[in-house]
């Protein structure tokens, strides 16, 4: 049985002028009608997986929250069928599911209760979700009094400590600070190991291809496209470039104002693309070529720790490019956008391209100590600024090399470098001190 | 209605609160339950004993005429109480409706509940009173229990009919305080029975509440035992408006999400 498992689903919502309207069609047992319809989801499947996370990706509008309401099982779908299997923890809207005259404690037996805890239960969750919180003592005031950071903690902390077999997540973290979002983060990775069933709706692609397991892609109520979360976030970035390249063309041309670097002295072109997992933009400018090689020009087939790397991006330009950066971005195994950079960020802005025009770009890097895996590198070149530019062209996943392991572990992604220094005090040599690295 | 057993812990959590609000945090904290129906029939025993001399006719529970409005009110009390608290109750949890799975019909239960718990306050005060006042404390007694669920049931089945009404129509609070004003006066509270007999037969006959007022008294005041058949008719009332209540409230909560 899975967690969750929508059949070919659809969901309209009814729009009334008055809510009697409502009544009398209740009251003719809906054969009048008295509404104008608006259908969020046409015919959707998708199923998920225990112990998975699905994640529901697309714009606004185009039905992902009705999706998470239906499998809250909120309302019924107006065609098709939502099976759930498991009990639901859900955090949709802001603020949704508690009563905002309640304080923050009765709120929480409240919600317990509503998900069909004891009071005994939830009394022995009390403290856990207190102290993950940490909302101090806004715990007995009002909940119309809490900010809305301090009333997603408030949620998250309910949502995660009821044991739910399945978590739905809507958004609702993207509003907690920094330091919350980690220990979120990590939340829902123990959950994970769990077995927990997560579906979850978020714009911020980096958390899609890092948790997820498998990907939706709603577009105005219907599916585009489904499965790992890498293939359909690639496509799903490569639709929104196009959007937005074509709102750009309709107006609202971007500017920097910064003067272009005098010459460049072109280093030996490259003309190869090893690998092309997916390309957007415009290409008004092309990336023609891409290689890793140590400072010597020679090509590297592996990555090392602490060695010099020079990434060499070569582009092409189809028409003119009034103010070309060219750039790249690193990503890990998990695909995690790692690290990237570009001409501009570097300080080193390019001249205006014309049609023809080759630049090629050498960029000077030192690999600190990695989790040695496999590593990708996206060459970019776009026109215009570090904030509003138009893409030309995006090479996701150009470069795979492996990074080999370097001399010790690595804990978390990344070894800083790192010196110690300690002092020791011997006890039983009372008042001298000695000093070792 | 099912469900309302799974509920309890959910049902235990509002009437908790709901009665916490009332008297957490005053000073006199629970004991105004006391305080309060204590001043009330103080008040009627100067304004009616002293100040009109108000007699009652032969027949009825008592002579004493404070004890009898008394015991009249307190039934009155818990249904009005609970009608119109529950009429536009489901406002206040339009959050927990629209965007959780939220078993709406518990809001009118709890509110009828915490009532019943300042209720059996006030019944206790009556009881007490009556006991050293006038020298009534009778076997009859044991028969109140059955009139105060009796009148719950009745109580809820009208709240949940008046709370899924009213988030259709936001009128409907507004018209249940007429209502409720005129059913006052239709009920033998300050009115002796006696009065409405043989000219307004229909008061005695059709209101459930006439019935529950003659048993709080006669049990509480009279020591005389309810008759069989006014137990028979008032049970009849009150699972028929309970059952109609239930139906209705399961039928309108089918759009309650696409309105409020």
């Amino acid at each position: 049985m899975p967690p969750v498992a929508f059949h070919s689903v659809s969901k309209s919502y009814p729009i009334y002028r008055s809510p009697v309207d409502r009544l009398k069609e209740l009251a003719s047992f809906n054969r009048a009608r008295f509404h104008g319809k608006h259908w969020a989801l046409r015919g959707v499947s998708f199923e998920a997986k225990r112990g998975g996370t699905l994640c529901l990706i697309g714009e606004n509008g185009s039905g992902k929250s009705t999706s998470l309401q239906l499998a809250a099982r909120i309302f019924e779908p107006t065609g098709g069928s939502v099976e759930v299997n498991g009990r639901v923890s859900a955090l949709l809207e802001l603020g949704a599911g508690f009563n905002p005259e309640f304080s923050g404690r009765d709120n929480v037996f409240l919600s317990g209760a509503i998900l069909g805890l004891s009071t005994a239960e939830i009394k022995r969750r009390f403290r856990r979700i207190e102290q993950f919180a940490e909302i101090g003592d806004f715990m007995n005031r009002p909940v119309k009094t809490y900010s809305s950071g301090m009333l997603v903690r408030l949620a998250f902390s309910v949502a995660i400590n009821v044991d739910p077999d399945i978590l739905l997540v809507d958004e609702a973290l993207s509003v907690g600070d920094y330091y919350f979002r980690q220990r979120c983060l990590r939340k829902v990775h123990e959950l994970r190991r769990k077995q927990v069933t997560i579906l979850f709706v978020s714009h911020a692609m980096g958390d899609v291809q890092a948790l997820g397991t498998h990907a939706v892609w709603l577009e105005q109520g219907r599916v585009v496209e489904q499965g790992s979360p890498q293939k359909v976030v690639r496509s799903y970035l490569h639709r929104m470039t196009e959007k937005d390249a074509a709102y750009l063309r309709r107006g609202g041309a971007p500017a920097d104002g910064e003067t272009p670097a005098e010459t460049v002295t072109a280093p030996e072109v490259v003309e190869t693309i090893p690998n092309v997992d997916n390309r957007r933009g415009n290409r008004r400018a092309e990336v023609i070529g891409v290689a890793a090689l140590d400072p010597a020009g020679n090509a590297l087939p592996l990555l090392e720790p602490c060695r010099p790397l020079l990434l060499r991006i070569s582009v092409r330009a189809n028409e003119r490019i009034e103010t070309p950066n060219v750039g790249f971005m690193m990503r890990n195994h998990l695909g995690l956008d790692f690290a990237g950079s570009n001409t501009r960020r570097e300080g080193h802005p390019l001249p205006p391209m014309n049609p023809g025009d080759v630049y090629t770009i050498d960029f000077h890097l030192e690999l600190p100590e990695l989790y040695p895996g496999e590593f990708s590198f996206s060459p970019a070149i776009a026109d215009g600024g570090l904030r509003e530019y138009e893409m030309c062209d995006w090479v996701d996943n150009a470069l795979v090399m492996h990074m080999a392991a370097g001399g010790g572990e690595i804990y978390g992604y990344i070894h800083l470098p790192c010196q110690v220094r300690a002092n020791a005090r011997i006890a039983d040599r009372a008042g001298e001190t000695s000093a070792a690295t | 209605m099912r469900g309302l057993s799974r509920d309890r812990s959910l049902v235990y959590q509002l009437v908790r609160r709901d009665f916490e609000q009332r008297y957490v945090g005053s000073i006199g904290g629970w004991l105004w339950g006391v305080i309060h129906p204590l001043v009330l029939l103080a008040v009627y025993t100067f304004v009616f004993s002293y100040a009109f001399g108000q007699k009652l006719p032969k027949g009825e529970a008592t002579d004493n005429y404070p004890l009898f409005l008394f015991a009249g009110m307190l039934p009155w009390l818990l249904f009005s109480e609970t009608l119109t608290r529950s009429a536009p109750a489901l406002v206040d949890y339009a959050n927990l409706i629209k965007k959780s799975v939220f078993p709406s019909e518990v809001v009118p239960l709890s509110i009828l509940l915490s009532s019943v718990v300042s209720h059996l306050i006030s019944a206790l005060v009556l009881i007490a009173a009556a006991a050293f006042w006038i020298r009534a404390f009778h076997a009859a007694l044991l028969f109140l229990p059955l009139f105060v669920f009796l009148l719950s049931l009745l109580s809820l089945g009208l709240a949940w009919i008046a709370a899924g009404l009213h988030v259709y129509l936001r009128d409907t609070s507004q018209v249940l305080t007429v209502i409720l004003t005129a059913w006052f006066w239709l009920t033998p509270i300050f009115i002796p029975e006696s009065f409405f007999r043989g000219k307004m037969d229909f008061v005695l006959t059709w209101n459930p509440i006439a019935f529950v007022v003659r048993g709080y008294r006669d049990t509480i005041l009279g020591g005389r035992l309810p008759a069989a058949g006014d137990v028979l008719a008032l049970a009849l009332f009150s699972a028929g408006l309970f059952l109609a209540g239930a139906l209705f409230f399961r039928f309108a909560k089918r759009g309650f999400a696409d309105v409020m």
